[in-house]
């Protein structure tokens, strides 16, 4: 039934103002016309064409006259309230007086009764009634529809703030997420089990102060991975110490297998870095490289700032010739694990970065990571610090 | 009193000096020898013959699980791994009764580890292929749920459509992939259980058949017995390598040995003295 045109057209006609203004107006005047009709022309039985008709003029000279009424009303609808209630009964004295006049008017050249004259007064009162009773109504279906106009900005207002609040609701636990995935990836449960098996040993055999030492740095790198947000920033300086804790623990459970070769330039220390953002690549090639080899590796890392960008090369020796063929096919894949420092990185810089991962022709893979170099001056916030205390 | 001549591999120094100090406690076991990675593991047990060895599974090179795959089943004493493993794995080797110790490693698991061997090696039933063939069980089951919904191939003989024997393939249903593995590839095959292990071109294939079946498709004048539940492609033999009690080591490819028993050793003498 919805289909109905007619239903959807009355629906759509209803929704402009102007249909609603004409539509209660000419039920109002026409309910005057029917009032004037049973109370003046039926009781007095005057059942004739100028009887008639002159109620049923009177009406549309009435509803003529409103017409000025609601401009005043509407042009006066900003002003202070005693100066509306003064001008709206000026004016409904005065095109009730207008009215008057004409009706009387008419009715003398439609009856021809001269001495209407007299009952003026009378018509007058009658006719200050009607504009009055206009303007009620008028005022009563304004305000009536301020008020809906309202309720529904209010519920659209709510339902806004509403839906904003559940786009930051869900935006707040993908970042979550996001955390919890870098947690896990972070705090890898077979580098926790084995860290703390070789802290085991280290009390067998007695050795108290490298089992401290072990314990501190394991507590110290898990506090780094908790205390920083995967999105805030930090000076490469401070990022590397935490990437130290980790490879010094990792270089007591290797020994010899791990050989590490750093150059950092004293301009790249400065350089704000994503935080966390080194060191799965370094347990990558930990995983990759030394620990599937006799003789182990060395990972390298380059740190330069080229042309305003800061460039991060860190590279392995790969796996070697000594690994079983099954493990083999595992080396094209190794960058699976990587992708989503790509997904960081796109978050931060948009597509203002480089991110390359490259098989070198030995085996190792080589990533180079390049985003543009911020200062620590630059940003105001006292985030590094912040964090230095926490990694010092 | 029964020593268990064990050996402990693990390819991180702190963690094999742990082992080695837990273990010097307990007077029933008796450490002939330590190991830094699998090729070591493997050489070790050729050499010594040992009853039990601690085994990590991470290992550069050949890890845990290789070392076995690599070992004739003949040979393989009986093994507790030591792991920081996910949960998930250690469910399969409690299935197929495969002794574990969860690092960081605790005394009393150690101390559990070793009555359990003892008990083994006192009733112990003349099967040599039990610890291999229950170790492959458990590693099958471990692949078969990192790899779900693949199987095992579990009968594997080709249509009798091929007529010729000597060049009948062996089909390994790998995961989702099938390889078709020709006899003249294959280096040595053991035989665990329900299982048997086909050596080639340095990786293991595991397929579910027993040694009989798998047989009856080789081609008897390439390949020959040279233990219980090993079969060496003669082919390969690159070495013969003499070892104690008559018994000798056959070096096969460029990694693999093999070692000969006394009951068979005729036939290899054979095979030489044709040449």
């Amino acid at each position: 039934m919805s289909d109905n045109p007619l239903l959807r057209m009355n629906k759509l006609i209803a929704k402009t103002p102007m249909y609603l203004f004409w539509s209660l107006q000419t039920a109002f005047w026409s309910f005057v016309a029917l009032i004037s009709l049973v109370s003046l022309t039926l009781w007095y039985v005057q059942i004739d064409v100028a009887h008639l008709s002159h109620t049923f003029w009177q009406s549309v000279i009435g509803l003529v006259l409103s017409l000025p009424l609601y401009r005043v009303f509407m042009r006066c609808w900003n002003r202070s309230f005693y100066r509306r209630v003064f001008i709206s009964i000026v004016s409904v004295l005065l095109i009730s007086f207008i009215w008057t006049v004409i009706r009387v008017e008419l009715y003398i050249e439609l009856v021809g009764n001269n001495d209407i004259w007299g009952e003026f007064g009378g018509w007058f009162f009658s006719s200050i009634f009607i504009y009055f009773c206009w303007t009620g109504f008028f005022h009563g279906i304004r305000y009536y529809q301020l008020l809906q106009f309202e309720h529904k900005t209010l519920l659209k207002k709510e339902a806004e703030t509403k839906s904003e609040q559940l786009k930051r609701l869900s935006a707040q636990s993908v970042a979550r997420d996001a955390k919890i995935k870098m947690l896990r990836y972070q705090l890898n449960p077979h580098f926790l089990c084995n860290t703390l098996n070789a802290i085991n040993s280290l009390i067998e055999c007695e050795l108290p102060e490298q089992a401290q030492l072990m314990t501190v740095q394991l507590s110290k790198f898990l506090r780094y991975s908790l205390d920083n947000n995967p999105d805030t920033k930090i000076a490469l300086e401070f990022e590397l110490i935490a990437l130290n804790l980790y490879l010094e623990i990792e270089k007591t459970r290797f020994g010899e297998r791990l050989n590490l070769d750093f150059k950092i330039s004293d301009q790249a220390k400065a350089a704000l870095t994503p935080s966390l953002l080194i060191q799965p690549i370094i347990e990558n090639s930990m995983k990759h490289v030394i620990a599937q080899n006799e003789e182990g590796g060395t990972i390298s890392l380059r740190a330069d700032v080229v042309e305003e960008m800061l460039v991060l090369v860190l590279s392995d020796t790969g796996s070697g010739a000594n690994v079983d063929k099954n493990k083999m096919k595992g080396t094209s894949s190794r960058g699976v694990g990587l992708r989503n420092i790509d997904e960081r990185l796109k978050a931060l810089y948009m597509d203002d970065y480089v991110f390359n991962i490259n098989v070198m022709p030995s085996g190792g893979l080589e990533t180079t990571i390049k985003i543009p170099f911020e200062n620590i001056e630059v940003t105001d916030t006292n985030e590094p610090i912040q964090n230095s205390r926490v990694v010092s | 009193m029964t020593k268990l001549r064990t050996i402990i591999v693990d390819d991180e120094p702190l963690a094999l000096r742990l082992l080695r100090a837990k273990l010097t406690k307990i007077p029933e076991i008796e450490i002939i020898a330590e190991c830094k990675n699998g090729r070591e593991a493997i050489a070790a047990t050729m050499d010594l013959a040992p009853d039990l060895m601690f085994l990590d599974i991470q290992m550069p090179g050949i890890d845990g699980f290789g070392v076995i795959k690599k070992l004739q089943s003949d040979i393989v004493p009986m093994v507790v791994f030591t792991t920081a493993f996910e949960q998930y794995a250690l469910d399969a080797f409690d299935v197929h009764a495969v002794d574990y110790i969860l690092k960081p490693i605790d005394e009393e698991r150690i101390q559990r580890a070793t009555q359990r061997a003892l008990t083994l090696l006192q009733c112990k039933t003349g099967e040599d292929t039990l610890n291999k063939s229950r170790i492959i069980s458990a590693i099958d089951s471990i692949n078969e749920r990192e790899h779900s919904g693949s199987t095992t191939e579990k009968n594997s003989s080709l249509p009798k459509e091929d007529t010729s024997k000597v060049e009948r393939k062996i089909v390994i249903k790998d995961r989702d992939d099938i390889t078709l593995l020709k006899q003249a590839d294959i280096e040595w095959v053991d035989a665990a259980g329900d299982y048997v292990c086909l050596h080639a071109e340095g990786v293991t294939h595991i397929k579910r058949c027993t040694l009989k079946k798998l047989l009856d498709d080789l081609d008897p004048s390439m390949f020959k017995r040279v233990h219980r539940s090993t079969i060496v492609n003669l082919n390969y033999i690159q070495k013969v390598i003499p070892h104690t009690k008559g018994e000798f080591f056959l070096k096969l490819g460029e990694y693999d040995q093999v070692k000969v028993s006394r009951n068979y050793r005729e036939v290899i003498k054979s095979f030489l003295t044709d040449m």
